[in-house]
């Protein structure tokens, strides 16, 4: 019988979204007996339901509602009203992630301390260190199945990536490889091996890449302690007289509101930096966890370089005696 | 993109700017135009939404379409077919393959 909480029921924790952080502590607390509830606003689309056609993936797992960006910078230029793709499902953008699983370095933890004052940023240290980060990556990529971790082999390269390492060669990189994915290499933790159909980004159909999805969330619900309520969408937290969160208000499909009592409350949304200052009052007019008065004015990012070419040699124009199939591929990290 | 007829079965104005004896000249002679004629009717229509929105659209459509993928030597989604990995995802010879 799949769990059910009662809206007035405050004795449980509360988590708002399902997608990396959400699923993850949701199972997390399932699993030590604490009555859980996650609110995830998106809909609940199974991976046999995931679609290989990167349109029509699109439109069924991107987080779609109206969004507007500002400023000097390009986004505003390009995308003013699609300044981040994500997803708005039950999962989160862990279903469409590539599975990239990098550690964060050193001195992205102590970004003031390596560029000191840099004029329109706010550039803070961590309070952490990546020592102290150490055991808890090797918990999470152990959970994940990360290749190149934990005795896992890495993925074999795809012609996409042969190509890519010849070229790497070249330029003079001697490290190049298919990296720290999480993406089954080998059958791992009750799920297949890659079938290198290069559609990670379009969802979970072959389930062999790690997702809340298939992993953290039916393992949580597997316990009885979990519920997940999908199509919930969270739009302010509230609080009691003395200042402690009391339950969220959430729209559900229809649009209709409602009140979720709650001990806890866990923000794990793509969207908190909104929901905190949604969050109001008079005891808190600058929103929730905002003393800083930081809360959804700066954008702290990790950057990526991404290298886009074209292959001039295709199947459309070899001799027979070549071969070089170009399938969609998967990113390497 | 919506367009509408008027009584005269033509194309009405549209507030981005092209006017309608310039879409008739373009759209109505197309085929009669030489390619750099086409490319000049284009060139003066290349700043207006129309064309930027008529633009990323075909990119979009044109690439989703199954029937154009054989002709550059895209496969496309095998999820039910086993994928690739039995069936040449690493099948590359004309390039060396580098050590990891």
């Amino acid at each position: 019988m799949p769990r059910k909480f009662d809206l007035d029921d405050d004795n449980l924790v509360l988590i708002i979204g399902s997608g990396a952080g959400g699923g993850t502590l949701g199972n997390e607390l399932a699993q030590k007996g604490i009555r859980t509830l996650i609110l995830e606003a998106g809909p609940r689309i199974e991976r046999e339901q995931h679609i290989d056609d990167e349109r029509q993936a699109f439109a069924q797992l991107a987080w779609l509602d109206k969004r507007t960006t500002s400023g000097s910078w390009r986004l505003p230029k390009d995308y003013p009203n699609f300044p981040a793709n994500v997803c708005k499902v039950v999962g989160g953008t862990t279903v469409h992630w590539g599975g990239c699983s990098l550690r964060v370095q050193d001195h992205e933890l102590r970004a003031k301390d390596v560029y000191g004052n840099i004029a329109g940023t706010n550039l803070l240290n961590w309070p952490l260190t990546l020592a102290e980060l150490e055991p808890y990556y090797d918990k999470a990529e152990d959970k994940m199945g990360v290749t190149g971790t934990h005795g896992i082999p890495l993925l074999d390269a795809d012609n996409n990536q042969i190509v890519m390492a010849a070229g790497a060669k070249k330029v003079g990189y001697k490290e190049c490889s298919t990296g720290n994915m999480a993406i089954n290499s080998r059958p791992r933790d009750g799920r297949p091996a890659t079938i290198q159909d290069g559609f990670c980004f379009q969802g979970i159909r072959s389930n062999v890449k790690w997702s809340t999805l298939n992993t953290e969330i039916p393992k949580g619900e597997a316990t009885g302690n979990l519920e997940v309520r999908p199509q919930c969408h969270v739009l302010r937290i509230e609080h009691d007289k003395s200042g402690r969160v009391s339950g969220v208000v959430y729209a559900d499909k229809e649009g209709n509101h409602h009140l979720q009592r709650a001990r806890i409350i866990c923000v794990a949304a793509i969207e908190t930096p909104r929901l905190l200052p949604n969050s109001a009052s008079s005891l808190y007019p600058d929103g929730l966890a905002n003393s800083s008065g930081q809360v959804g004015e700066k954008l702290h990012a990790s950057y990526e370089w991404i290298s886009v070419g074209g292959i001039r040699k295709t199947r459309a124009n070899v001799s027979r005696e070549h071969n070089g199939r170009l399938h969609q591929g998967r990113t390497t990290s | 993109m919506k367009q509408s007829l008027s009584a005269s079965g033509g194309i009405q104005k549209r507030s981005s700017g092209i006017s309608q004896e310039m879409f008739r000249q373009a759209g109505f002679a197309w085929t009669g135009l030489s390619e750099e004629a086409r490319l000049q009717a284009l060139k003066r229509v290349e700043q207006t939404p129309f064309f930027q929105r008529l633009r990323s659209d075909f990119v979009l459509y044109f690439y989703s379409n199954p029937a154009i993928w054989p002709r550059f030597g895209y496969e496309g989604p095998s999820n039910d077919r086993g994928g690739y990995v039995h069936r040449g995802f690493n099948d590359i010879d004309w390039i060396k393959r580098e050590e990891p």
